[in-house]
């Protein structure tokens, strides 16, 4: 804003309230004299007739006249330079009126003044000097010509108009004196409005434009949630109801907006078996904060089944909860069935390790049961002798030469050899066939699909068994030492606790044959379980080379492998993070460069109820 | 609307305006009928009179507002001491109505000093004195000669310093000046009687 028109735009304003003051003056003055007139002198009278006084038409016709044309200019043309003017004419021809009607008492003469001061409203010098020359005129012409009407005397001195022009004068010098220095006031409140105005229009000019861009912002973080295919949601922990859900949640719970407004309605949805875990967790987030992710199943209105993923996060300060609620069936199938991918992918890359297992065990059984059909046959042709012999014997005479045949016989057999050798035989293929029935045991039980509830199960049993399957990746790297502390029944899915448990020795024999390749030396793997309060901690620690520090953020995320081409396809730590989260569990290491790698694995012992392993 | 034709209506609005003042001046300077007064105190009136005083009558309707003007001015006259010691006031009110003692004339005037008020219920006097507008004064002196015989103020309604003021004082005090003015008030005659009285006249 130009301070110049802003400046002007105060005079006017200035000017327009007091053409306004003066609309009101100058009928308020015209009340007044015509009920002065009526109160004072209402008729005049022929002995006791009396007759409308003069007073009266002359205050409203002449009254009348006066406003007239100032109250038309006020109300068409507030403002105008010659609407002020007309109007100060007429203000100090009401001072003439008065003098006049009072016979030119001194004391009405204060009616001019008073008039000044009115006018000086305007703040317009020009406009006193109008109402200045109206009222000298006035004295002037009327003081020659009827000066009682007034001085209130007959023959005044010729300069008197002079006297009274004179005290005017002196009144308008002090009235422009204020007029200028409020001119100059609403000069310097113009620049200051100016420059505010211009301050003003930069914020809102900013905050305009903030305002499109938050509102773009919106548009496209509503078109963002509200077009996903997921469901976000937001909680107030003190009333535990939805503040927000995103509508398309409707149509993922295939329920009615009203009801999906309702978290009593949803948690209604959630299967019976997983009700109470998921209000739990809920209740827990309410009350104490923090952040998780529940998945659960829901039953929708319609009878059909979705897998649902929560992930939500406790706002402290607002105290609401917010998350997102995602459908992962699908990802759940998938999970399961890479899962079930992983497990045979990693069988079949221990198969030649396993056969190698088998293999030994065969061989010497193999080796026993040629030594025995061989001593079998022997000891055959010892008891036909023997038979031949008692036979003899039972005829009548045995000749010596026979006796000392079947001796000889007896000798070439070495029958003392064979009976100790043959148990010794026997017992080393029993030991062999129980090898190979471990070994095929471990593979049955560690390739056999999970049921999709949990099992109570010998978790260090079942961590053994996995040792014996991967027991030709690791021994010819390291010692597998294994520090098994006395564990209750674990409730788990006990072939995802396996997979986990084999991808992490078979990571730690990876991580040592890498240090210890070309040396002949042995590394060491020790796994180790033990109850801590409420959890069970699975350790497999290695004394491999650590993990490297720019590796270790990405170690769990899919298909980041450091290993080379057909040695490992990045799923392993990957899968075993989402089993410990399928848990409500936790995956996490431990690692110093040079010195090896412990990663734990936290189950919670679960007290829900569940199936017990055949 | 131009500003031309607001200056045209500026011109005739400032002409209206003077033309009325001009118009007010005229019917203010219209003075009342003239009295026919006469030469000496009748010896028929009930008015009083102080042996060895003058006397000041002033004819007044109660309820005349131009002859506040005219009392107030016989009250400036009477407050001045050279005219207390030479003669004494009387203002003879016309019986308009009921009321008339309850009046703001008759009142104020009952505390004007050296002045008598006298009630002309009849009218005998204002007759008898030949006053027809309210305003009227005449001064006989103390041997009831017609010394002044007219108006004390300058206009109708107008209070202040005029000519016939002083001229009154000046037949009280001496020497005499003008002895007649123009009287300015409201006509005591009816409206009948005054036609008749200008016929009588003609």
């Amino acid at each position: 804003m130009n301070p110049t028109n802003r400046y002007d735009e105060l005079v006017n304003q200035g000017h327009r309230r007091t053409d306004e003051v003066f609309f009101w003056l100058l009928l308020g003055q015209w009340a007044l004299a015509i009920v002065l007139a009526v109160l004072v002198s209402p008729h005049t009278w022929a002995g006791r007739t009396p007759s409308l006084h003069s007073h009266v038409l002359l205050a409203v016709l002449l009254g009348g006249a006066l406003n007239s044309l100032p109250l038309v200019l006020i109300r068409l043309r507030p403002g105008w330079w010659l609407t002020r003017h007309t109007v100060a004419t007429a203000q100090m021809m009401w001072s003439a009126l008065l003098i006049h009607l009072t016979g030119g008492r001194i004391e009405t003469h204060f009616h001019v003044f008073g008039s000044l001061a009115f006018v000086a409203f305007y703040r317009d010098w020009k406009v006193l000097v109008t109402a200045t020359v109206v009222v000298a005129s006035d004295h002037l012409f009327r003081g020659l010509a009827y000066p009682e009407s007034v001085y209130g005397i007959a023959n005044p001195e010729w300069w008197r108009f002079l006297e009274h022009a004179g005290w005017v004068v002196f009144e308008d010098i002090v009235l422009v004196l204020a007029c200028h220095r409020e001119l100059t006031t609403n000069r310097a409140v113009a620049e200051r409005e100016a420059e505010l105005t211009a301050l003003n229009q930069q914020f809102e000019d900013r905050v305009h434009r903030r305002t499109f861009q938050l509102e773009q912002s919106m548009r496209r973080f509503q078109s963002l949630i509200e077009g996903v295919n997921v469901v976000p949601f937001e909680i107030d922990a003190g009333t535990g109801q939805f503040t927000y859900i995103a509508p398309q949640g409707a149509s993922f719970y295939r329920c009615t907006p009203a009801e999906l407004a309702r978290l009593e309605f949803l948690m209604s949805l959630v299967v019976e078996r997983d009700r109470e875990r998921t209000s739990s967790s809920l209740r827990a987030a309410l009350q104490h904060g923090g952040s998780g992710t529940i998945d659960y199943r829901v039953r929708r209105p319609d009878g059909s089944e979705l897998e649902v993923r929560t992930i939500y996060r406790f706002d402290a300060v607002e105290r609401l909860i917010r998350g997102v609620s995602i459908d992962v069936t699908e990802t759940k199938r998938l999970e399961s069935e890479l899962g079930q991918a992983q497990k045979l992918e990693s069988v079949g890359r221990l198969a030649s390790g396993v056969a190698h297992e088998i293999n030994t065990p065969v061989q010497f059984v193999s080796d026993s049961v040629h030594f025995l059909k061989d001593a079998s046959t022997d000891l055959l042709r010892v008891v036909a002798d023997l038979h031949d012999v008692r036979e003899r014997a039972r005829a009548g005479a045995v000749a010596p030469e026979r006796l000392s045949a079947s001796t000889d016989l007896e000798a070439e057999v070495d029958v003392a050899y064979l009976t100790e050798a043959v148990p010794r035989a026997i017992e080393r293929s029993l030991d062999g066939l129980s090898r190979v029935a471990t070994i095929v045991r471990s593979m049955k039980e560690f390739a056999h699909p999970d049921s999709s509830e949990k099992m109570l199960v010998d978790l260090n049993r079942a961590i053994e068994s996995t040792l014996v399957i991967a027991n030709n990746e690791l021994k010819y790297v390291a010692d597998v030492e294994k520090d098994f502390g006395e564990l209750p029944q674990v409730a788990c899915h006990v072939g995802e606790v396996n997979q986990v448990v084999l991808n992490l020795v078979v990571n730690a024999a990876h991580a040592i044959g890498d240090v210890v390749k070309n040396t002949g030396k042995k590394g060491r793997i020790t796994v180790s379980t033990r109850v801590v309060g409420a959890v069970v901690e699975v350790s497999v620690a290695d004394t491999g080379g650590g993990i490297p520090e720019a590796v270790r953020p990405k170690i769990f995320e899919p298909f980041f492998t450091t290993k080379g081409v057909g040695k490992g396809t990045g799923q392993g730590l990957a899968i075993a993070r989402s089993v410990a989260a399928k848990h409500e569990g936790s995956l996490s290491f431990t690692t110093e460069l040079g010195r090896g790698t412990c990663f734990t694995l936290k189950l919670p012992l679960d007290h829900a109820p569940v199936l017990v392993a055949a | 609307m131009t500003t031309r034709r607001w200056f045209g209506l500026l011109a005739g609005w400032a002409l209206a305006v003077a033309l009325t003042f001009v118009g007010i001046a005229r019917y203010k300077s219209e003075p009342g009928l003239p009295a026919a007064a006469p030469a000496r105190w009748p010896e028929a009136s009930g008015l009083p009179r102080t042996a060895g005083m003058a006397t000041v009558l002033l004819f007044a309707h109660p309820r005349c507002p131009c002859t506040r003007a005219s009392i107030l001015e016989l009250n400036e006259v009477m407050n001045r001491a050279d005219v207390r010691q030479r003669a004494r006031a009387v203002v003879v009110f016309f019986q308009s109505d009921a009321s008339v003692e309850r009046s703001d004339l008759w009142k104020f005037v009952s505390q004007m000093p050296s002045t008598d008020i006298a009630l002309d219920a009849s009218q005998v006097e204002r007759h008898r004195f030949g006053a027809r507008t309210s305003g009227q004064v005449e001064v006989f002196d103390a041997e009831g000669a017609l010394v002044f015989s007219g108006g004390i103020t300058g206009s109708r309604g107008h209070a202040g310093l005029n000519v016939g003021r002083t001229d009154l004082i000046a037949a009280v005090t001496g020497p005499a000046g003008e002895a007649a003015h123009p009287v300015y008030g409201c006509g005591l005659d009816e409206p009948g009687e005054l036609a008749s009285n200008e016929s009588a006249n003609r």
